[in-house]
């Protein structure tokens, strides 16, 4: 008997029952309610911020914030599919469009205040920083929670399912801050909201097998 | 997990393990591999018949049947065996790779969804698993070359300028002609001339035996002198 042969009767004598992955939808789902809740705790601690139910009326404000909530929500779905060994990658391009949305309504907006403020819609607002910490730290949890559901990912897809878990994490908690967080042009919001959602994406992307390796292997 | 050398010129290496039909649960320990002779060339991922029934031996297992994982495990290893050896080249390697998928295969088999087909699964679990292990022996080559070059710097530290700058280029051509060797004649020429180690001693570090040692460093001293051929070696 060889080494593989031996391996393999030792696998197969510690080979109990397991359960098979839910289905990508159900746990998108139930990552979905955990970050909801994350958020509303932190809405609900911070206060919403008055000038909300203005804001969502405007056409262009309203896209780019269910834009961000869709990235969230489809770049998890795509961390659900692309993470399971045998599915198609091209589920990571799924949160593109949602994104491309994002930009360009932030990027509408960024005229739109040139438009009714003039050279004033491009001044640095240093009280703006505040939103990157708090997207990081809502970020870090939810992304690492993410990370937590799918760590078998890491003998698979490492580094661009840590992207898109960081992507979709970041998203939604630029998504919930928003709720809190007012008086930022739009030129701030593409810095600190958008800048802080690359770099905490374009980092994972990086430190993708590094992540999962901190994680832990996952041990059917 | 070297696998034993009379092993891997077996029959099982050259053989694909036959279509054996999906057993009932619990009867499949009764069953025995079967040797039938299908060529590896046959391996494909056309063949749906092979993953209809690998995808219901690992439903099985992951109701906890055992036997049907064990023959599985068994089933699918000529499978990886050819695979790994397109990826990484030689038995050896191979032999490791096919371990590590089996392992990995092991953890997380509860992502296999049995309503989907079971060889796309596999065959990404294992081509991850060659990548990684490629990559690995390749950060291991440069850390070698690196070591070796160190060495060749510390020799040329009495030379001129100009002899020092030739050395260091014909130490760098030769370690980029030692890259491209083989594994085994590459762990030759580590054990054997760069270590200075005796064959005993190298046939003791190694998983080679000695007439393989000495085969293979003949091997690789041809292999470099042809790759640097016109290039002047006085400094070796």
């Amino acid at each position: 008997m060889n080494d593989t042969d031996s391996l393999i009767d030792q696998l197969a004598k510690r080979a109990k029952p397991v359960r098979p992955l839910a289905s990508p939808m159900l746990r998108t789902l139930a990552w979905a309610v955990a970050a909801a809740a994350l958020v509303a705790l932190v809405a609900a601690s911070m206060g919403m911020h008055p000038g909300l139910s203005t804001q969502m009326a405007q056409a262009p404000k309203l896209a780019e914030w269910i834009a961000s909530l869709l990235t969230g929500l489809l770049a998890a779905y795509a961390v659900f599919q692309i993470s399971v060994p045998g599915r198609s990658p091209s589920w990571a391009w799924l949160p593109a469009l949602p994104l491309a949305v994002w930009l360009a309504s932030i990027g509408w907006g960024c005229l739109a205040d040139f438009n009714n403020m003039g050279w004033a819609a491009f001044a640095w607002q240093t009280h703006s920083g505040e939103c990157a910490r708090a997207i990081t730290a809502i970020s870090i949890p939810l992304g690492i929670t993410l990370l937590v559901m799918v760590r078998h990912a890491g003998a698979v897809k490492p580094a661009p399912t840590a992207m898109l878990a960081a992507l979709s994490a970041a998203a939604m908690a630029s998504a919930g801050v928003s709720l809190v967080h007012e008086g930022e042009t739009s030129l701030m919001v593409l810095l600190w909201h958008v800048g802080v959602v690359a770099l905490l994406s374009l980092a994972s992307l990086a430190l993708g097998k590094r992540l999962f390796g901190w994680i832990g292997p996952a041990r059917a | 997990m070297a696998m034993p050398r009379d092993l891997e010129s077996g029959p099982e290496s050259k053989t694909m393990a036959r279509i054996i039909p999906f057993p009932e649960s619990g009867r499949v320990h009764a069953m025995q591999p079967q040797s039938s002779p299908a060529p590896l060339d046959s391996i494909s991922d056309d063949d749906t018949d092979v993953g209809v029934r690998w995808g219901q031996w690992m439903a099985c297992a992951q109701a906890g049947d055992r036997a049907a994982y064990h023959q599985l495990l068994k089933d699918i290893v000529p499978y990886l065996r050819a695979l790994s050896r397109r990826f990484v080249g030689n038995e050896s390697d191979a032999e490791d790779a096919v371990q590590e998928i089996l392992i990995v295969v092991h953890d997380i088999r509860h992502t296999y969804e049995p309503h989907r087909p079971f060889k796309p699964w596999l065959k990404t679990i294992a081509t991850r698993r060659c990548i990684d292990l490629l990559r690995k022996r390749t950060r291991r080559l440069q850390h070698e070359l690196a070591q070796e070059s160190d060495h060749l710097h510390v020799a040329a530290t009495d030379a001129t300028p100009d002899q020092a700058l030739d050395r260091s280029q014909q130490g760098l051509a030769l370690g980029a002609a030692v890259s491209q060797l083989p594994a085994r004649q590459r762990e030759a020429i580590r054990l054997l001339r760069i270590s200075e180690l005796s064959l005993c001693e190298a046939a003791a570090q190694s998983d080679q035996s000695i007439g393989s040692l000495k085969v293979a460093c003949h091997r690789a001293l041809k292999s470099l002198k042809r790759a640097l051929d016109g290039k002047d070696l006085s400094h070796e």
